[in-house]
């Protein structure tokens, strides 16, 4: 399996900038996932590696092969597409054989592996069934063995379960990482459903306006998101973002949240002092997640931050998620349902200072990059 | 306001059972959840409300009063369509004010009683910079605020709300939830409300209807439609990730009761024996437990009994911020369990799992009814 690898691509339709300047590095065999809102360049991104979309400039190789210049056929890649586009009028079996037959290769051997793809998909109790006859779910196991019956050495998804049912969804991310695990085929995966690119892939590429945004593993994008944008894409429910102010007490670094002063999260202090034109200006961006806020029911302690329950939306058996009014702010905090919130109802809240981001106001870029 | 009852309600459109003798009385000022997967019937159930399709069989009443031959505009409703239907050649401020201009209204506004009225609505959904903007300049989540204040501009008896905010993004989901239902409790105006999404459908109901191909499945509170799904549908529409469902069977030993499943038995808690006992016995049952009431044991020592301990091998991890999911094959099965710190377990490696049986969920095998708790 190749590596691929984007260096300084451009992608301009018209006027308009879709891509501009990217580059990336997927390694041999890894799920790598593009993640940004609509228009943000991703899907473009995967048609020019698929060969489906000229670059404007740059360079894109398999390995040291490279494929700028080569057609969509000659690529070695398979893709699948949201919308399969199976053949209507073809049982299961000859849309999956299909891309196998039009290359002329014999009908036992196309037999052979028509039926190892099926049985590795779990659809050999419906190849003699009509496409139209199948449900969602099972359409889309036909379009993903369509796709692999090439042995492809790239496999490229264009949203490939962005619409389907919430339940459908969860077992075909389930199926095609199983897929990924059992093939090993490097994949390159576009989506807009953040939820989708932190659970399945090994590292994320997170787009906006054309430009990555930031690169990593699902854990280091939620942890240390690179700017505003990422905190704020990356986690569900997403992460609190508004203005705080830094005081510069003689002997220590203090945070002031709504007339309450808290620790200066000790992961910023040297980034802080060796920045220290923060300090004069005083006005920071701070991230918080939802889990990341501790609440009460009273006032235990001193500097806990006094709010008013304004929504409780519940999760699951056990956990909510609760709308916190303080001042003109609303603040999102996922708390277990033990701790009995109840609507209009004051609460008391603490933030963890570790778990906490802090972003320039002007640029967005966290202040630790 | 009013209390809309349908009763024995049926639509079909040829040969097709849209809405399959659905009966339900949404309560005077309540906020009503109608959540089901796309095809359930949640549109049709909301057109037939309008007046917009005529009912098949059955009856729909307004209060006392029975509207299957009312027309949509004497219905005093207000319906914000899924597809947002906008007038393109109005701007958001004309859209938006357009309902209190209809000539069915027996007062006129004042000028000034209009921009009042449109004020304070779009400073709620946060569109009040947008008001001069023609429809075709606006993004998706912004024409669905703005079809949504069209909708709640007047006071009408009922408010249909059909996917309302489906199409905002993640941020301003949570904070229009929060206002939505804060304005509905204000204004006490009857509100039938459906989506497809299960977190939705519990951070805003008051009760949920569940509907499936067109029947009614379970009607309740959030609370209940967690605590006390009613059938292996329900169940598994709530919760992320899905309850684990297994066929097993129910036998006793030595005065306890277990659950077998593949060769491993379960011990159920003393306190469930009888109840089950008597009526269970040896039946066919399938077996529910959500992925949080499992736990991972890594360390042999851990182990506190060695009941109720299955082992299986990780197959796939996944992350999703403040938790991870595991999946674990056990024989042909496939475990998820969920746990909100990591576990430090590899792909492949061998793990037991213990499962907590006081939160275990029994399904009639044959009906896929609840039958414990």
């Amino acid at each position: 399996m190749p590596k691929v690898i984007l260096k300084n691509i451009t992608k301009k339709y018209g006027n308009v900038l879709a891509v501009e300047n990217l580059d990336l590095e997927i390694k041999n065999g890894e799920f790598f996932a593009i993640l940004g809102p609509s228009g943000c360049g991703k899907s473009s991104t995967l048609r020019m590696i698929a060969g489906l979309e000229e670059v404007t400039s740059g360079d894109i190789y398999f390995d040291e092969v490279k494929v700028t210049n080569l057609s969509p056929a000659d690529r070695n890649i398979a893709l699948a597409f949201e919308n399969y586009a199976l053949y209507p009028h073809f049982n299961v079996y000859q849309n999956i054989a299909f891309p196998l037959k039009i290359r002329k290769i014999p009908s036992e051997e196309i037999d052979l592996r028509v039926k190892e793809v099926a049985n590795f998909m779990k659809l050999t109790d419906v190849l003699d069934v009509n496409v139209r006859s199948l449900s969602g779910g099972q359409q889309q196991r036909v379009g993903v063995a369509r796709a692999l019956i090439r042995r492809p050495a790239v496999f490229l998804l264009d949203e490939p379960i962005s619409h389907l049912e919430e339940k459908l969804k969860e077992s075909m991310r389930t199926e095609l990482m199983r897929i990924h695990n059992d093939l090993n085929v490097t994949t390159i995966y576009v989506t807009h459903d953040q939820e989708e690119a932190m659970s399945m892939a090994d590292r994320i590429c997170i787009m906006n306006f054309g430009k990555i945004q930031q690169i990593g593993s699902p854990k280091e994008c939620y942890i240390n998101p690179a700017n505003e944008f990422v905190a704020g894409f990356v986690g569900e429910p997403p992460m609190n973002i508004f203005d705080t102010l830094i005081i510069d007490k003689k002997e220590e670094l203090k945070l002031k949240i709504f007339n309450q002063e808290i620790n200066f999260p000790r992961r910023y202090i040297q980034v802080i002092n060796q920045k220290s034109e923060w300090l004069k200006r005083k006005i920071v961006r701070l991230g918080i997640r939802p889990v990341d806020i501790k609440c009460y029911r009273t006032k235990e302690e001193n500097n806990l931050i006094e709010g008013e329950i304004v929504f409780i939306e519940l999760r699951d058996e056990e956990m909510c998620v609760i709308n916190v009014k303080i001042e003109d702010f609303y603040i999102l905090v996922k708390t277990n349902r033990s701790l009995k919130p109840e609507l209009n109802k004051k609460i008391f809240l603490k933030f963890n200072e570790e778990a906490i981001s802090l972003f320039d106001p002007e640029t967005g870029i966290n202040l630790n990059r | 306001m009013i209390k809309v009852k349908l009763e024995n309600v049926t639509k079909t459109f040829g040969e097709n059972i849209a809405i399959n003798n659905i009966s339900f009385t949404c309560n005077d000022g309540e906020f009503f959840v109608i959540f089901g997967p796309s095809g359930a019937g949640k549109t049709t159930l909301m057109n037939l409300i309008a007046g917009l399709e005529e009912p098949s069989k059955g009856f729909i009443y307004f209060n006392d009063r029975m509207v299957n031959n009312v027309e949509p505009r004497y219905r005093n409703v207000s319906y914000a369509f899924e597809n947002y239907s906008l007038y393109p050649h109005l701007n958001v401020y004309e859209n938006i004010c357009f309902p209190l201009k209809s000539p069915l209204r027996k007062d006129r506004l004042s000028k000034e009683k209009i921009d009042l009225l449109v004020n304070e609505i779009v400073e709620k959904l946060q569109i009040n910079d947008l008001l001069d903007r023609n429809i075709n300049q606006l993004s998706g989540g912004q024409r669905q605020r703005v079809a949504l204040a069209r909708a709640l501009i007047r006071e009408p008896d009922l408010y249909l709300l059909d996917e309302a905010i489906a199409h905002l993004d993640a941020k301003l989901k949570h904070s229009t939830r929060a206002i939505l239902k804060g304005f509905q409790k204000q204004k006490k105006v009857t509100t039938i409300y459906t989506t497809p999404d299960q977190l939705e459908a519990l951070a805003l109901g008051d009760r949920i209807a569940i509907i499936n191909q067109g029947t009614l499945q379970q009607l309740d509170t959030p609370e209940n439609v967690l605590k006390y799904p009613k059938n292996t549908f329900v169940a598994r529409l709530f919760g992320e990730p899905s309850i684990n469902l297994f066929n097993g069977k129910l036998i006793s030993r030595e005065q306890k009761m277990f659950i077998d499943i593949n060769g491993v038995s379960l011990l159920v808690p003393e306190e469930n024996k009888n109840l089950l006992y008597e009526k269970y016995k040896d039946s066919n049952i399938i077996m529910g437990i959500r992925p949080n009431d499992i736990s991972i044991i890594t360390k042999n020592s851990d182990i506190q009994n060695n009941s109720n301990i299955v082992v299986g091998v990780v197959k796939l991890i996944e992350f999703f911020g403040d938790s991870f999911v595991y999946l674990i094959k056990f024989d042909d099965l496939l475990v998820k369990v969920k746990s909100e710190s990591e576990i430090e377990v590899r792909i492949n490696e061998k793990v037991n799992l213990q499962f907590n049986m006081n939160k275990i969920f029994i399904f009639d095998k044959s009906t896929e009814e609840r039958i414990w708790p």
